[in-house]
C-alpha cells in the first residue's frame, strides 16, 4: 500500500468502517509512514475538534405536545397507553361501546325494577 | 474519536428497546412512540438544522417528521432499521420544502408563541475568557461545516455528528456505499483544511 492509496482510506479507518483485512494494511501502512501517521493524527484532531465544538439544538420543550397536536389534536398525552389508544385510534368504538353498555345497565335495570314490582304484587 | 468506534447512532442502552418501542408504537401504544421521540428528536432536530440552517424552521420540520413517521409506522417492515429509515423521512422533508433555498440564512433570536427562544441551547458555564475561546472554536467550526456543499454537508453530518454507521447513511441518502465513503473522505479533508489553524498537529 503507498501514501495516496492509505490516504483515501483514512477517513473509513478513522470510522472502524473498512473491512478487517483493509484496516490491517492501513494499520500497517501508517506504523511504518510518518507523513500518514500525521495526516491520520490532523484527521483525528479535526474531527474530535468539530465533535467537541459544533452547535447542539435542543428541542422545545413543548416538542412533544406538539406532535400529538398535529396527529390528533388530542392535546397533552395521556400516561396510560390503553386510554390513549381508545381515544385515538378507537374512538367512533369505543363510543358505540360505552353507548351499548349504558343502555344495557338501564334495561337491566329497568328489568330488576319490574320484577320487584311484580313480586310485591 | 478513535479508530475502531461504535458507528451506532442511538446510545446502546437504548437500541435494545428501539425495536420493541416500534412494535408497540405500531399497535397504537403512543408512550412507546414518546419514548422513541426521547431519544431521537434531538438528534434529528440537529441533522435538519444542518440542512436548512434556521433553528425555527428545523423544530418546525421534526415535529412534522415526527408526525408523519407515526402515520407510516406500520410500513416500517424492520423495526430495527428504525432510526435509518426516521432520517431519511427527515431529509426527504428538507429536500421537498428547501431545496432552492439560499444556504446562509440564519435566524437570529426567536421566539415562540410562549415567548421562550426557539433555539434551545445549554448555556456554558465558564469564565468570561473561556467563553470568547469556545464562542470562537464554535465560529469556525460552524463555519467550516456550512461551508460545504449540501452534497457534502449531509454525509459529513450523518458520519461526523450522528455517527451513523456508513452503510446506515447510504440507505438515508439513496447512494452506494462507495459513493458515501468518498463524499465522507471529501468532507472531513475539506472541514480540516477549514480548521487548521487551530488544531495542535
Amino acid at each position: 500500500m503507498d501514501c495516496r492509496e492509505c490516504s483515501s482510506e483514512m477517513t473509513a479507518f478513522l470510522d472502524g468502517e473498512l473491512p478487517q483485512s483493509r484496516g490491517r494494511q492501513v494499520r500497517s501502512h501508517i506504523d511504518a509512514c510518518l507523513a500518514c501517521t500525521a495526516e491520520l493524527n490532523a484527521l483525528r484532531e479535526a474531527a474530535d475538534l468539530v465533535h467537541a465544538h459544533h452547535r447542539k439544538l435542543e428541542p422545545h420543550p413543548a416538542g412533544w405536545n406538539r406532535v400529538l397536536v398535529r396527529l390528533d389534536g388530542a392535546g397533552k398525552a395521556s400516561r396510560h397507553g390503553w386510554l390513549a389508544l381508545l381515544f385515538t385510534r378507537w374512538q367512533p368504538v369505543a363510543i358505540s361501546l360505552i353507548g351499548f353498555g349504558l343502555a344495557l345497565g338501564l334495561w337491566s335495570y329497568q328489568r330488576h325494577i319490574d320484577s320487584q314490582r311484580a313480586l310485591e304484587h | 474519536m478513535t479508530d475502531t468506534g461504535d458507528r451506532s447512532g442511538a446510545a446502546i442502552n437504548d437500541r435494545a428497546h428501539i425495536a420493541d418501542w416500534v412494535k408497540r408504537a405500531k399497535k397504537g401504544d403512543v408512550d412507546s412512540y414518546q419514548r422513541l421521540y426521547d431519544v431521537f428528536a434531538r438528534r434529528v432536530l440537529n441533522f435538519i438544522y444542518r440542512m436548512v440552517n434556521s433553528p425555527e424552521e428545523a423544530e418546525d420540520l421534526t415535529q412534522e417528521t415526527f408526525v408523519a413517521v407515526y402515520r407510516k409506522l406500520n410500513t416500517l417492515k424492520e423495526n430495527d432499521r428504525f432510526e435509518a429509515w426516521l432520517f431519511r423521512i427527515a431529509r426527504n422533508f428538507v429536500y421537498q420544502r428547501y431545496r432552492a433555498r439560499e444556504p446562509n440564512m440564519v435566524s437570529v433570536e426567536e421566539l415562540d408563541e410562549d415567548g421562550q427562544p426557539v433555539t434551545q441551547i445549554p448555556e456554558a458555564r465558564e469564565g468570561p475568557e473561556e467563553s470568547f475561546e469556545a464562542r470562537e472554536l464554535e465560529d469556525v467550526v460552524e463555519g467550516a461545516i456550512g461551508s460545504l456543499p449540501d452534497k457534502y454537508r449531509e454525509v459529513f453530518v450523518l458520519s461526523a455528528l450522528q455517527r451513523l454507521s456508513y452503510q446506515e447513511i447510504a440507505d438515508i441518502v439513496g447512494r452506494s456505499l462507495a459513493s458515501v465513503k468518498t463524499d465522507i473522505h471529501r468532507a472531513r479533508l475539506a472541514v480540516r483544511k477549514q480548521v487548521k489553524d487551530y488544531l495542535r498537529v
